[in-house]
């Protein structure tokens, strides 16, 4: 089950990020939740999974949860990649875990002082 | 002509695998920038831009047989936009040059650069087309698009980039873990471009100044068309599902900070993200794909009602705040918040599908697991078909799926066992009359349809199914010359089913339902009517080296021939069978060891009367428990129960929430965990109703499964 639940923030990393195919192939037993064609992708797993995932690719990371990233396999698969897959890594490893100071939380999307995302009707 | 445009269009065919144009008419079109691509091989490119027309080359039917479905799409749309008719349609185009806001024009106000929906590709094609964005279940493209201007005030910084990204990741992986069964993957097309467009330059409107330039530096044409051109490259290109955009701005001035078109193809927020900030860029982006996924906005000011038909199963706005009571739950589509009511659920396209099935038709079911719970059902099309459920469930059921395009008689028994924790094996008799099989297993998936002997069985025939233990399959079933038969399965059995064989000599009205059951491990024990009209049983355990033993009859009571016996065991070696007579009494017998002069009864039931024949159908929720349930002479669903400290004998009948079904339909009732009740039955309408039960509380349902 992801930990991404279905109230509160996406608190835990339950995901692992990988980079390429290892020698034993694609992971196939994880959920794949998100691709970056063709060499990222991220899995639904938890992090103690990392390295029996990393058997499967060139790299492999997770988030801890205080936010520090734990890799394994071949770091140098990322220099390899385009800037679009570049981008998406860089912003996974750096994403925030929590936002305590979320401005407007719960609130709805009228609420005064804000703007509704959508034009609201004439 | 092609249409009103004010450009000449040229036809462009490649050859089969060959970067030469076949049809390339001269050196000038050949370096002419393209309009539209249609697949690998055609591309309309454009001409003269000092008027209209289209270029187009005889094209043999070998080359048309040649191309692929959105190629040939791609050539006709093209000669239809040609055509008379089409010509004088467009010059008589229906408001023309009016604002789309005008007064007076019906339907919602257009979100901003809604206009060139209006392209001019041909009205039957387009339409026809399947949506790139109908609900979301599976594989999903989704192309970031991060544009910079030529000022520092309409650039990301590489910071901002990061961040913009981080937060469209965090939104969709919000989305794409919600609902695990729904098997939401986001793949990703993350491209920041550079336009030179400045902030206050002309444009039509506030999109199309910063947009048509950016789908320009992605490789489309500068319009509304090369976003969807764009959008649809993505689905192609990364072979998903759906595919839609997401464009990023700053500084440029917006009609409105976020927006989204109902169905895609795009979204279009601006980084500042008004008063909710970057940091809501996650949420206000999740609430933005609801959007393209079909959902409406629940909060007031938007001006939702209750009514509507939205999303993939057309179904009412009901948690919009201005109607649903208590204002609404708390929900994505409401308010800045990660929760999500069932409405948008089911406007996302979650939850079960609509299925018909004829009636009277049983539909089965089975607990693999506690807790779980798999129903399988044949519709009216002949389509065999299942649906889930296990507590997690976000959209309560889940279903229906085709099983494996496995085919059978509308309203086929399509029966199931758990021969281990998790693993389903299916019967049917398909449209040739010989049994199939299919099965489930964790990790596998579904695999079948195999064919189980050549025994031949009356279309729709049901083919009883039972565990004795782990990994042991015994089926059973009348075949159409009206013998009584059995197959058998377990894992040693490496060339696959053994039998048919026929149990001693049994026999019954071709396709009658022989009903099993196994009162202790290893033992089988079958019931049948018999050719008189009599109910008889046989027997079989590992001990009996002569194989099966019986028949023997129970009682003198006649029944249809045909009628569905129920049969349960409600305790180690215990039997209880039941069944209603040919004149429509509800009736029981019992055996167990210690009754020395064999069956006990028939017993009516509690006066309880159905058609004669109506099928009974009985469970043990727990150790010498009975619950029982019958399709009444009203066509009614009733109920009743028995257990050892109801000295008075039977209780009931109890009107079971006054579900109404045709005579002959089967309650189909489990027990998935100790003392619950879950039933199934086909309603008047074909629709598969279910109802449940537990300790302390009353009878919950019938709720239908699907719209």
């Amino acid at each position: 089950m992801p930990v991404v639940g279905c109230r509160g923030e996406p608190v835990a990393p339950e995901e692992v990020l990988v980079v390429g195919d290892g020698p034993e192939g694609e992971p196939s037993r994880w959920p794949v939740v998100a691709r970056v064609p063709p060499h990222v992708a991220v899995l639904r797993a938890s992090p103690e999974e990392l390295a029996d995932i990393a058997r499967h690719v060139r790299l492999a990371m997770t988030r801890l949860p205080n936010g520090d990233v734990e890799m394994l396999g071949d770091r140098g698969a990322l220099d390899e990649l385009d800037e679009g897959a570049r981008l998406y890594v860089r912003a996974w490893r750096e994403r925030p875990l929590e936002k305590p100071d979320r401005p407007g939380e719960g609130l709805a999307w009228d609420h005064p002082g804000f703007q509704p995302p959508d034009r609201p009707p004439e | 002509m092609a249409g009103d445009l004010p450009f000449e269009e040229i036809l462009v065919v490649h050859d089969d695998g060959a970067a030469e144009a076949l049809t390339t008419p001269d050196a000038e079109t050949a370096g002419a920038r393209v309009l539209q691509r249609f697949g690998d091989r055609v591309e309309i490119r454009l001409g003269a831009t000092d008027g209209g027309g289209a270029r187009m080359p005889a094209l043999s039917d070998e080359v048309l047989e040649s191309l692929s479905v959105t190629e040939r799409l791609g050539v006709e749309a093209l000669r239809l936009r040609t055509t008379g008719d089409y010509l004088r349609s467009k010059a008589s185009r229906p408001r023309d040059g009016e604002r789309w806001n005008m007064a007076d024009c019906v339907g919602a106000p257009a979100p901003p650069g809604m206009a060139v929906l209006e392209a001019p590709s041909a009205p039957g094609l387009e339409a026809a087309a399947p949506g790139t964005s109908d609900y979301l279940m599976g594989s999903v493209a989704v192309g970031v698009v991060i544009v910079n201007g030529p000022t520092v005030d309409t650039q990301f910084t590489a910071a901002q980039q990061t961040e913009v990204v981080a937060e469209v990741q965090a939104g969709l992986g919000w989305l794409a873990g919600f609902n695990p069964w729904a098997g939401v993957s986001f793949s990703y097309d993350i491209r920041p471009v550079t336009i030179s467009t400045q902030p206050n330059a002309p444009a039509a409107d506030n999109e199309s100044r910063w947009r048509d330039p950016a789908v320009g530096q992605l490789g489309f044409q500068q319009n509304w068309n090369g976003v969807w051109d764009y959008v649809r490259s993505l689905r192609t290109n990364l072979r998903t599902n759906w595919a839609y955009c997401v464009f990023f701005v700053r500084g440029y001035p917006l009609d409105h900070f976020a927006y989204a078109s109902i169905g895609g193809p795009r979204v279009v927020m601006d980084y500042a993200n008004d008063g909710w900030g970057p940091s809501n860029i996650d949420r206000v982006v999740a609430h933005e794909s609801g959007h393209i996924f079909g959902c409406p906005d629940e909060y007031a000011s938007s001006g939702c009602d209750c009514d509507g038909a939205w999303g993939r199963f057309g179904e009412p706005n009901s948690n919009c705040e201005n109607c649903a009571g208590a204002a609404g739950v708390d929900c994505l589509m409401r308010a800045n918040q990660w929760a999500m009511c069932m409405p948008t659920r089911r406007h996302l396209g979650w939850g079960l599908t609509s299925l018909r099935t004829i009636q009277p038709a049983a539909c089965h079911v089975v607990s693999r697991s506690l807790d779980h719970l798999d129903v399988f059902v044949c519709d009216q099309g002949g389509n065999t078909a299942t649906a889930a459920w296990e507590p997690a469930m976000v959209s309560w059921w889940e279903g229906w799926w085709n099983l494996l395009g496995g085919r059978a008689a509308p309203g086929a028994h399509v029966t199931v066992v758990s021969r281990r924790q998790d693993f389903l094996d299916v019967f049917a008799v398909g449209t040739d009359g010989h049994a199939y099989t299919c099965a489930w297993e964790p990790g596998q998936g579904w695999r079948g349809w195999w064919r189980i002997g050549g025994a031949s069985f009356p279309q729709g025939a049901m083919i009883g199914a039972l565990s004795r233990s782990q990994d042991h399959l015994d089926i059973f079933a009348t075949d159409a010359g009206g013998r009584v038969l059995t197959a058998a399965w377990e894992p040693a059995f490496t060339d696959g089913w053994h039998g048919w064989w026929q149990i001693q000599g049994g026999r019954a009205r071709p396709g009658a339902p022989v009903t099993a059951v196994s009162r202790s491990a290893d033992k089988l024990d079958v019931f049948v009517v018999g050719t008189d009209g009599g109910c008889y049983t046989a027997a079989w355990e590992p001990a009996f080296t002569d194989g099966w033993h019986g028949w023997w009859r129970i009682g003198n009571v006649a029944f249809p021939q045909g009628a569905y016996l129920g049969a349960v065991s409600r305790s180690q070696d215990k039997l209880d069978v039941f069944g209603t007579d040919t004149g429509g009494r509800v009736l029981t017998a019992a055996w167990e060891p210690a009754f020395n002069d064999g069956w006990h009864g028939w017993w009516q039931i509690q006066g309880g009367r159905a058609q004669p024949g109506g099928p009974v159908t009985a469970v043990s929720r727990s150790t010498d428990h009975l619950d029982v349930f019958v399709i009444g002479t009203d066509n009614t669903t009733y109920t009743a129960a028995w257990e050892p400290a109801f000295t008075d004998g039977w209780h009931g009948w109890w009107n079971l929430n006054g579900g109404r079904a045709a005579h002959g339909s089967f309650i189909t009732c489990i027990s998935r965990r100790l003392d619950f009740l879950d039933v199934f039955v086909v309603g008047l309408d074909g629709r598969v109703y279910t109802a449940a039960w537990s300790p302390g509380q009353p009878w919950g349902g019938w709720w239908p499964m699907g719209k």
